[in-house]
């Protein structure tokens, strides 16, 4: 992207339905180069569901999509590919093959059948960008959780896209291994070579309010707030949305909210 | 906040290192693909050197093949028009089952799939049923241009063509409960179930004559195409391979990560999986139309590629073909003399002699989880 690029994506009036059961409602935002906007919210909100509609792995009812300005409905899954990358929470292997491979499959959209030296030399710097040099001729399925997440990401960055999309990439992974996959996207973000961003459904509120610069809360199918963590993590979101009581505290940063959970404050839970 | 892009910068050296570890790995994988095509070779002469008569050496029966020493008429006429069409179909029913069971298990992303679960094998069946109990074929009397070059005709012309209407209403059918790969394999069972019914309704009826013609039918053999007959399928399915490699990528894709993995990486799963399952049907039913019924290989051979070579399909679909040829080959072989004159039709022979190997490979090697 040579000129400068106003937004990376543009979702207008967006609404699916899962057999008659509303579940994305007329949503209606955009997103800017350089951002890491965490999606929050309950099970079943439609957080995941939001990130597949962008991908073409669902194709939703109504409303626009534009990824770096083009419609989504005017761009086939080869030319989508080449513009968004997406990473599920985990890649349940049919069929496992070696890390090295499986990374090289970042280039399929860019290749016909022979990979040049241009392919190997991205999908090179990337493994050794991530450090991932000792894995490359280990089986995908041997690895742990938080290594097969590292190894598609790195395919997902050899995709070389403008939009990342991550479905909760950090659920299964223990502490250590959350901070470092989403520093590692924070990292992504921030790359001023290429201006891309990121869209990452995730549960934990306040890794988002430490990653994020912007944090989406959907609730009731559509979007309750889009704002800086700062503006958009208070005691009365976090009771509104989650049912319960907390208290927000400033312990490192003045700008970052961290939300200590009391108790429940709603018999149904929603 | 955040650190940036300080420790980013690549080392050229680690790279170099990396290009050369992948190199070295390739090529030690294509080392393996060449001793398969030399042991597969080897195999093939000596299969065409020994039988229940005129079995000669493995280095007299080179030397006739490459034309160094004239044969005798007699072993002129057993080596060249009774042996080689049957070991040249060995190898290419080996090779296009394989091959098919490999891509179907890649793109249906489930290694218990084989070229005969998708209905080719009852719509083979059913044809072949309809051909010999009731006389009906697509083709009429058979008196046509296809007689002069294929031995019985009307049973090879029905068999291929009932085994691809079969596939056909299974894929419309697929479509309906959407392009799942689960439901293609649930379409394809019940459809099975239905095809074998009637067939063996139609069975109920038959002569004894006609049962035992059936239960022949069924066993699969490689001896019934002659040399012309063998050549035509050879030609077939060489211009149908080089096209099936340019799927690689995308069974790649679908093979390890499922459908949501393969639209994110630029790959139609539905499209793919389509494509894949009309090549694999036609393929197989040009083979069992001429052969009856092999299984095992479709099922075993890639399972064995992936154990030998790995997963990525650039490398397990020639690997396949080859262990699947090799396979069929050397069963085929051994059927028609360790007992000889009597011959042991080849679809058993795999079963006796590679499931036991096929076993012992999957437990012996059950850290190499491929399913």
């Amino acid at each position: 992207m040579g000129e400068a690029l106003e937004n990376i994506l543009e979702v207008k009036d967006l609404s699916f339905a899962y057999k008659d059961k509303k579940i994305l409602d007329n949503l209606s935002f955009s997103v800017q180069p350089n951002q890491f906007v965490a999606v929050l919210g309950i099970n079943g909100a439609g957080k995941s569901t939001l990130i597949k509609c962008l991908n073409k792995i669902i194709n939703f009812d109504s409303g626009s999509v534009k990824v770096c300005n083009k419609p989504l409905s005017d761009t086939s899954i080869v030319e989508l590919s080449k513009m968004v990358s997406y990473v599920p929470q985990s890649v349940s292997t049919g069929f496992s093959m070696d890390v090295y491979d499986v990374i090289l499959l970042g280039r399929r959209p860019y290749i016909g059948w022979r990979i040049g030296k241009n392919d190997r030399d991205i999908v090179q710097s990337v493994i050794t960008r991530l450090g991932l040099d000792d894995f490359i001729f280990r089986k995908f399925h041997t690895l742990s959780g938080g290594e097969q997440q590292r190894v598609i990401i790195a395919k997902a960055i050899v995709q070389d896209p403008t939009l990342y999309l991550f479905d909760e990439p950090t659920s299964n992974l223990d502490l250590s291994s959350q901070f470092e996959i989403l520093y590692e996207i924070k990292n992504l973000v921030l790359n001023r070579e290429k201006k891309c961003s990121a869209l990452v459904a995730m549960h934990d509120i306040n890794l988002a309010a430490k990653f994020a610069d912007k944090i989406m809360i959907i609730d009731d199918n559509s979007i309750y707030c889009y704002e800086t963590p700062y503006n958009a993590l208070n005691r009365e979101t976090i009771s509104q949305v989650y049912g319960v009581d907390s208290d927000v505290l400033y312990p490192d940063d003045p700008k970052i909210p961290q939300i200590n959970v009391l108790k429940p404050n709603r018999k149904d839970n929603k | 906040m955040w650190g940036l892009d300080e420790n980013y910068e690549t080392q050229s050296g680690t790279q170099q290192n990396l290009e050369e570890l992948v190199e070295e790995r390739d090529s030690k994988h294509y080392f393996y693909l060449l001793s398969i095509v030399a042991v597969t070779l080897t195999a093939a002469i000596f299969a065409l050197g020994i039988g229940s008569s005129e079995s000669l050496g493995f280095w007299k029966t080179a030397r006739i093949f490459l034309q160094f020493d004239e044969p005798t008429d007699i072993q002129s006429a057993i080596l060249l028009e009774i042996r080689l069409p049957r070991i040249l179909m060995a190898i290419f029913a080996g090779t296009a089952l394989a091959v098919a069971g490999a891509l179907m298990q890649g793109s249906l992303g489930n290694p218990l799939v084989s070229p005969l679960t998708l209905g080719v094998a009852s719509g083979a069946s059913l044809g072949a049923a309809l051909a010999i109990i009731l006389g009906f074929s697509v083709i009429g009397d058979g008196d046509s241009f296809f007689a002069n070059i294929i031995p019985n005709t009307i049973l090879v012309v029905n068999t291929f063509v009932f085994s691809l209407i079969v596939v056909f209403i299974i894929l419309k059918l697929g479509q309906v409960r959407g392009v799942s790969a689960e439901s293609y394999i649930l379409v394809g069972i019940a459809i099975t179930f239905i095809a074998g019914a009637i067939v063996s309704t139609l069975t109920y009826f038959a002569t004894d004559q006609q049962l035992a013609q059936l239960t022949h039918w069924s066993f699969g053999s490689v001896s019934r195409p002659n040399l012309a007959t063998a050549l035509w399928v050879g030609v077939v399915l060489g211009a149908i391979f080089p096209r099936l490699m340019k799927y690689s990528w995308d069974l790649n894709t679908l093979a390890l990560g499922g459908d949501d993995f393969a639209i994110s990486t630029g790959v139609d799963p539905a499209a793919v999986r389509k494509n894949i399952l009309i090549i694999s049907a036609l393929i197989t039913s040009l083979i069992i139309a001429f052969t009856g019924l092999i299984g095992f290989v479709g099922l075993a051979a890639p399972h064995i590629g992936r154990l030998v070579i790995g997963n990525d399909y650039r490398k397990l679909i020639p690997c396949s073909a080859l262990i699947g040829a090799l396979l069929v080959l050397i069963a085929d072989t051994i059927g028609r003399t360790i007992v000889a004159p009597i011959v042991i039709p080849v679809g058993v022979m795999l079963s006796i002699l590679g499931g036991p190997f096929f076993l012992y490979l999957l437990l012996a090697r059950r850290s190499e989880r491929y399913g």
